[in-house]
């Protein structure tokens, strides 16, 4: 899943944050001030999608024994924007580009250097920000938008900050007249698992902003994001993504 | 239940058709072309609006770029626009992941042949200036068009 | 009545684990000795700087936490990913098995409910903040050592839009019998529940 552009909007519909990760420029046409207000477009937008549940879901709601109770638990997808096996290789080559250098030729293999996973994931221990599954806090509010050349991801945490992922993978749309029961279940359960992994690798923006943005006595809140090591520690983890 | 309403807007931003089935168990319920769904369309209608212009700002190269769906933890739209400015907007849950052959049926085998091919039906919903961009009330009452509707999506609304 | 005790049983025990294994296997740790005296020393030098007004010092106290507990959250949330709490009984059980248990390895106790359940009392039985400490005889009355504990717990309740009052009512560092911290809350901060919660 190839990211192209990943925006953070603050709980009054500010964009804080927004980076460009596809490096063609054809798209660079939209400047800064669009980008606001594209931010608070889809943060009114998000409040109105909330507002059209369809009455016959309001209906059953209410039946706490409907068996078509909707599930808001996401699993744990492993490794999502994790750099695979021989993680300090990976990490080298990535970080190469900007003169963040480390000296690990000698101990690249070595697995059981703890120093060099020290401060691979900020504060969260381990080889990954988490490992289990997780109950989705954005339940009527709008969560994917899938269009004919990207697809968008709106994760929202209970703070009210919502980060939005743009990704170049397209939902596929069958062509032409088919019976609904031929409808190949490999599409639904993939598009399904693409709104899984988005909601983990969001997570783990939210992981990685709780760390090198709220830990940073100088950043003031609800401002517009200007950490390097967020920088950094993001683009990382969407070159891993692909 | 598969499939929870229908609407269909104009190039007027009217709703001139809206059908909303609220029980399972009975296909005859729900309501059709109500009064209630006055605000619900309006806001559907401007969600759509919104998430379609920046769609097309988000858009690269000459390719249209249109919404296919949008998806909330509890319900998706699919949205199917014409180059006339109609728009077929179908609200179901998460089984399927793609309405967009069935949006393309109703359109070119129910509204093509009921109401654009129809000469004694209106084509244009809305009469005068007063019901341009928005203000128009008026819907597709066609008994044929109605009948094949319900005849087409009825059987999918319990899938 | 039965299945709903069981079912809280079991919630209580998960947040304990969710907490322990939180703390033992994903948070980095520090030398206790240094965190205890590093926090000493900022409790001092605002005393020095305040000229032992220990009332200023106290709200001083109070409004670095704050500043933490606004951002604290955000780390706890993007930790533990748990559900919006039902009431402030689930909330008291959040905040003493895992919230605690993470930042501090500590589990306060709960007690002291007022009638509506709008209001509860922690008791610290350790506190890492004052390991060592002695108050000097002025500050016995007036000086809340560990105050910064009030203002995180306040800073991080009204980002998840609780309006609370958090505040001491007993310190051991003043020769009463327990540390005692009482939340209450004021009221749900409804308008700024974000929009998608049910």
């Amino acid at each position: 899943m190839a990211i192209q552009s990943l925006l953070v909007i603050n709980k009054s519909g500010g964009l804080i944050y927004h980076r460009n990760f596809d490096n063609d420029s054809k798209n660079n046409s939209l400047n800064s001030n669009d980008y606001l207000i594209l931010a608070s477009t889809l943060h009114s937008v998000f409040a109105i999608a909330s507002q059209l549940t369809p009455k016959a879901i309001q209906i059953n709601q209410n039946n706490v024994n409907n068996p078509n109770n909707l599930d808001y638990k996401i699993p744990y997808i492993p490794y999502v924007g994790m750099s695979t096996g021989n993680g300090s290789d990976n990490y080298n080559s990535r970080n190469g580009g900007d003169g963040y250098s480390r000296n690990d030729s000698t101990n690249s293999t070595n697995s059981s250097n703890k120093n060099s996973k020290l401060n691979k994931l900020g504060s969260f221990k381990g080889d990954d920000y988490f490992k289990e599954p997780f109950v989705s806090w954005n339940k009527s509010g709008l969560r994917q938008l899938s269009t004919d050349q990207f697809t968008m991801f709106i994760y929202q945490t209970m703070t009210g900050l919502k980060f939005l992922a743009i990704s170049s993978s397209v939902v596929p749309h069958s062509q032409g007249i088919s019976d609904n029961t031929q409808v190949p279940s490999t599409i639904e359960k993939s598009s399904n698992l693409q709104v899984q992994i988005a909601d983990n690798f969001l997570r783990k923006v939210y992981c990685i902003y709780s760390d090198y943005v709220m830990k940073d006595p100088f950043y003031s809140l609800e401002m517009p994001i200007k950490s390097e090591l967020f920088d950094r520690k993001v683009k990382q983890m969407v070159d891993n993504l692909l | 239940m598969a499939i929870y309403s229908f609407w269909i807007f104009d190039k007027h931003c009217n709703c001139i058709f809206n059908r909303e089935w609220t029980l399972a168990a009975d296909t005859n319920s729900g309501t059709m072309n109500s009064k209630q769904n006055e605000e619900t369309a309006k806001l559907l209608y401007g969600m759509i609006y919104s998430l379609r212009s920046i769609t097309q700002k988000l858009s690269k190269g000459s390719n249209t770029n249109d919404v296919r769906s949008i998806s909330t933890g509890k319900y998706r739209v699919h949205t199917y626009c014409t180059a006339s400015g109609l728009w077929l907007v179908l609200l179901t849950d998460f089984k399927q992941q793609s309405y967009s052959q069935v949006l393309q049926y109703i359109y070119s085998h129910i509204y093509v042949k009921y109401v654009s091919h129809n000469l004694l039906s209106p084509q244009d919903f809305a009469d005068n200036e007063s019901e341009m961009r928005g203000q128009g009330i008026r819907k597709i009452t066609n008994k044929k068009f109605l009948q094949s509707l319900e005849a087409f999506l009825v059987p999918m609304i319990n899938n | 009545m039965a299945t709903s005790e069981k079912l809280s049983a079991s919630q209580s025990r998960s947040l304990k684990i969710t907490g322990e294994e939180i703390w033992k296997n994903k948070t980095e740790k520090i030398n206790a000795e240094l965190f205890t005296m590093t926090y000493g020393a900022i409790v001092s030098q605002l005393c020095t700087d305040f000229q032992r007004d220990y009332n200023k010092v106290n709200d001083q106290l109070f409004s670095m936490g704050y500043n933490i507990g606004v951002r604290l959250i955000e780390d706890f949330l993007a930790r533990t990913a748990l559900p919006r709490c039902e009431d402030m009984i689930r909330t008291s059980e959040v905040i003493t098995k895992c919230a605690f248990k993470i930042f501090l390895n500590i589990t306060p106790q709960v007690t002291n409910w007022s009638p509506s359940n709008d209001a509860f009392s922690l008791i610290l039985l350790e506190n890492p903040l004052s390991e060592f400490v002695e108050l000097p005889m002025d500050a016995t009355k007036q000086l809340w050592y560990s105050n910064i504990l009030c203002g995180v717990l306040r800073g991080a309740l009204e980002m998840v839009q609780l309006d609370c009052d958090v505040h001491f009512v007993s310190d051991i560092l003043r020769n009463e019998p327990q540390t005692e911290i009482r939340i209450k809350l004021n009221k749900v901060l409804k308008d700024e529940i974000p929009i998608g919660e049910d």
